[in-house]
């Protein structure tokens, strides 16, 4: 029997079932990867484990070396010696590595008058971090100037602290932020775990890493397990194929297809690099077309509206709007040179304290503007013309904008910029939060941009059917560059995923059909 | 319909009946505030028939709060744009200092209106000089006026050596504090038109509207295309330019600067702009409910004052005036 064992474990949230029948089972000193693109239900599943959800009725059981755990108990879980490293590593700024170590077991040792201990918390920390081959990390430094990879091994000494009562560690992503040369310390003390006889489930998205580390890997598609085996007996082209799901019949595209048809050069991004992630990207996008983005997180794909947006520094390289190099980006600088950029999440979006009708009009306030005063009338006109030609719902100009459901609201900030009648359009996951019917709509609204008014629009979009939907190309990419050009009917679902989740080291190339 | 249609322009209103308003706030919620103000009129007025709705009475009422007013519909920006300024009570205490020191040092030889002018500069140069430190730098803006507020009462202490500066006032400038044009008593006025240009600037100028979308989120608004670096600095420059206005008000009418005069405004200040925005358009730092409240509080502590309350009632009743206007929007940001 395994030490960790999960059976039959489903979740239903409203309107989406999230997890159906998952059985997961982690055997002592084992490695098991637990692999699957955003939202198959990799993050819920490690919530229901965790205690933070509730599964629906008739789940379980799970037990910990047999024995039961009771959902929705996260003391339960921890009291059963599962511990959790989530993507968030929850660490306290400002602190030092010993306060820390001492945030999650609570008390510290103390004298009479509470006068803390510290030469014996000191010496504890010390001897927690050594045993764990952590002699590099001083208990007295401050976490917040801790690289990422030293966060993260912070984080693991506090989640073992009580080493022997460890039984299995669940790591939710722990390299999304690290760096991969950095990544193989990391990778030491996981094997130094397992070496102890601990079962370590390894949530990734990176699966040169499954094959690196991972005894048994288990693939959860849309909250099912699609595959589960050692890892020795698959391979990394079918893993990824499998975490696609290439059976899955091929997505209406919006769009035709019309290479020819590409106007002139809009945008271009010529060998450049940010002080983040990206290392020498090159692609140029043209009017009448519209361009998709592919990259797992850390790829570079996101630096790209960051870096229109002046949110990341070029330390190399040349982008260039029309003809001409810019130097200086900005949300302002680059709207006026016609470029209007969506980013992602709702607090760089959302003027909340504002009407939808304010929301609509924000990006350009000058057509109400006309002898001396604000024609209010004329602004209360075009929101109502906003409001029925995209569709949003319900059409009351004046409700607050945080009134409004995200689908809703992801079209009003759409709105908002192609109102401005950019001649470029960048949109990063512009259906994150969306419901199907709003998804459709923004597509749509995408699409139409581009045919019919000659928009050039950048889809930066981690969403796989978008992307095979409506885009024309996409550009795959991998540490901080463009790996792979997909082009036309070559850019399915799959082919996709298989360009991004790819191992470093193969030549840039491009796919045509 | 396509998407990208022509904007629909001024030929005036669709024929479409107007949407549900359900979302405006209620008739209740925005005139709550100006029937407690009548409420409270007709109350004093029948307590203290003789003494409370006299032309003479009310007028000075009014007289006594036009440098709070000044300070405070300064102050509307920076609270509308999101950002505090408690720098203000400093930047008008180096206003009056500065200003009475200029003709007691050239024996009142310098001109009232270069002495006005340089007074207004200094008052912009400090918002600045905030602005610098809040927009370039990224400090909190509450630690920033905090400290600056302090830094300009001890350059008024230092400049004017501890001491009250009253000598050579020329009656030039303090005749434009204390005259009377058309009746009314001139620093009325001076709010009036202030309050009058402040009105306009918010409701009728797409200015207005990126100074509140700036105060609504600071970051979405600056990446929708809103100048909100430029719009802080206009937000600390107003703040700062009014509370210097207030400061040659006082300046005007008390002929004399002492070197701790700003900090009892802005207590009333920031209770009046508070207030005022639980009123007429609720939520919103507004004039109009910037007056009303303030009204508010004056004829409160008045009508307390002529009634015989002691004075302990006054900071008492401007706390509690603020403290109920925060309660307010708290209560009403809840409802949602």
């Amino acid at each position: 029997m395994s030490l960790l064992e999960l059976h039959s474990i489903s979740k239903t949230f409203p309107g989406q079932r999230a997890l159906s029948g998952v059985d997961l089972a982690v055997a002592a000193g084992e490695v098991h990867a637990l692999v699957g693109h955003n939202g198959s239900g990799k993050s819920t599943l490690i919530k229901v484990l965790s205690g933070f959800h509730q599964p629906d009725a008739g789940s379980g059981p799970a037990t910990v070396d047999r024995q039961e755990l009771r959902f929705g108990d996260p003391e339960g879980a921890q009291a059963a010696g599962v511990r959790f490293i989530h993507q968030d590593l929850g660490l306290a700024d400002g602190l030092s590595i010993l306060d820390n170590l001492k945030l999650g077991s609570g008390l510290y040792r103390t004298a009479p008058g509470w006068r803390i201990r510290w030469r014996e918390e000191r010496d504890d920390a010390r001897a927690r971090l050594d045993a764990l081959g952590l002699d590099h990390l001083d208990p007295e430094d401050d976490v917040g100037r801790l690289g990422a990879v030293e966060r993260t091994e912070v984080a693991i000494a506090r989640a073992l602290q009580d080493e022997e009562g460890v039984r299995v560690l669940v790591l939710d992503e722990p390299t999304a932020a690290l760096p991969d040369e950095e990544v193989g310390r990391l990778f030491a003390l996981v094997r130094r775990l397992v070496a102890r006889g601990v079962g370590v489930v390894y949530v990734s998205h990176r699966l040169e890493e499954v094959f690196d580390l991972a005894d048994r890997v288990t693939v959860l598609r849309e909250g099912v397990v699609v595959h589960s085996s050692a890892v020795a007996e698959i391979e990394q082209r079918a893993l990824a194929r499998l975490i696609a799901g290439g059976e899955i019949a091929a997505p209406v595209r919006a769009t035709p297809r019309d290479a020819d048809a590409a106007g002139e050069e809009l945008l271009a991004f010529e060998d450049v690099w940010t002080d983040q992630e990206l290392r020498g990207a090159s692609f140029a996008v043209r009017a009448g077309e519209v361009v998709g983005l592919a990259g797992l997180s850390g790829s570079g794909v996101h630096d790209v509206p960051r870096t229109l947006l002046g949110g990341a520094a070029v330390s190399r390289g040349e982008i260039r709007v029309g003809a001409a190099a810019v130097r200086v980006l900005g949300p302002t600088e680059v709207a006026a040179l016609g470029v209007a950029v969506v980013p992602a999440g709702n607090h760089h979006k959302r003027i909340a304290g504002l009407s939808v009708r304010e929301n609509l009009t924000i990006s350009d306030l000058r057509p109400f503007w006309a002898g001396g005063r604000f024609r209010h009338g004329v602004e209360r006109a075009e929101a109502r013309s906003l409001l029925d030609r995209f569709g949003i719902l319900p059409r009351e100009p004046e409700r607050p904008i945080e009134l409004l459901s995200g689908g809703n609201q992801q079209k009003v900030y759409v709105a908002r910029l192609l109102r401005t009648r950019p001649r470029l359009l960048v949109m990063e996951e512009p259906t994150q939060g969306v419901d199907v019917g709003g998804s459709a709509d923004i597509l749509r609204f995408i699409a139409e941009a581009a045919r019919e008014h000659g928009v050039g629009v950048v889809l930066c979009s981690s969403d796989l059917e978008d992307l095979a939907g409506v885009c024309q190309r996409v550009l795959a990419f991998r540490a901080g560059r463009v790996a792979a050009e997909l082009v036309g009917a070559a850019a399915t679902r799959e082919a996709i995923v298989e360009e991004c989740y790819l191992a470093e080291g193969g030549p840039t190339h491009a796919v045509a059909s | 319909m396509p998407l990208l249609a022509e904007p629909a322009v001024a030929d005036g209103e669709p024929a479409k009946a107007p949407p549900a308003r359900r979302h405006q706030a209620s008739l209740v919620e925005r005139f709550a505030g100006p029937a407690l103000l009548v409420a409270m009129f007709l109350a004093f007025s029948a307590t203290l028939p003789d003494v409370f709705p006299t032309y003479n009475n009310l007028i000075a009422v009014v007289n006594n709060q036009t440098i709070t007013a000044m300070v405070a519909l300064g102050l509307l920006v920076p609270l509308a744009a999101g950002v505090f300024d408690i720098s203000i009570g400093g930047i008008l205490t180096l206003s009056v200092i500065f200003s009475t020191l200029m003709f007691q040092a050239t024996a009142g030889d310098m001109p009232v209106a270069l002495v006005i002018l340089m007074t207004l500069g200094i008052g912009i140069l400090a918002g600045v000089f905030n602005g610098f430190l809040v927009v370039r730098l990224g400090i909190e803006p509450f630690i920033v006026t905090l400290g600056s507020g302090s830094v300009f009462i001890g350059i008024s202490q230092l400049i004017a050596n501890g001491k009250v500066v009253s000598e050579n006032i020329p009656t030039a400038f303090t005749d434009l504090g204390r005259g009377e044009p058309l009746g009314i008593p001139a620093p009325i006025v001076y709010v009036g038109v202030l309050a009058l240009v402040l009105g306009y600037v918010f409701v009728m100028t797409p200015l207005g509207r990126k100074i509140y979308a700036t105060g609504a989120n600071r970051e979405a608004s600056r990446l929708a295309g809103v100048p909100t670096d430029r719009i802080l600095y206009l937000a600390f420059m107003t703040s700062g330019v009014c509370a210097a206005a207030a400061g040659l008000l006082y300046a005007m009418r008390i002929g004399a600067g002492q070197p701790e005069v700003g900090a009892q405004y802005l207590l009333p200040a920031y209770a009046a702009a508070f207030l005022g925005s639980t009123m007429i358009k609720p939520g919103r730092f507004n004039v109009l409910g910037l007056l009303i409240g303030l009204a508010i509080i004056a004829i409160g502590i008045n009508g307390l004052q002529l009634n015989g309350i002691p004075s302990w009632v006054i900071p008492t009743f401007q706390g509690a005036a603020l403290i109920v206007a925060v309660v307010l929007t708290k209560v009403r940001g809840r409802a949602r």
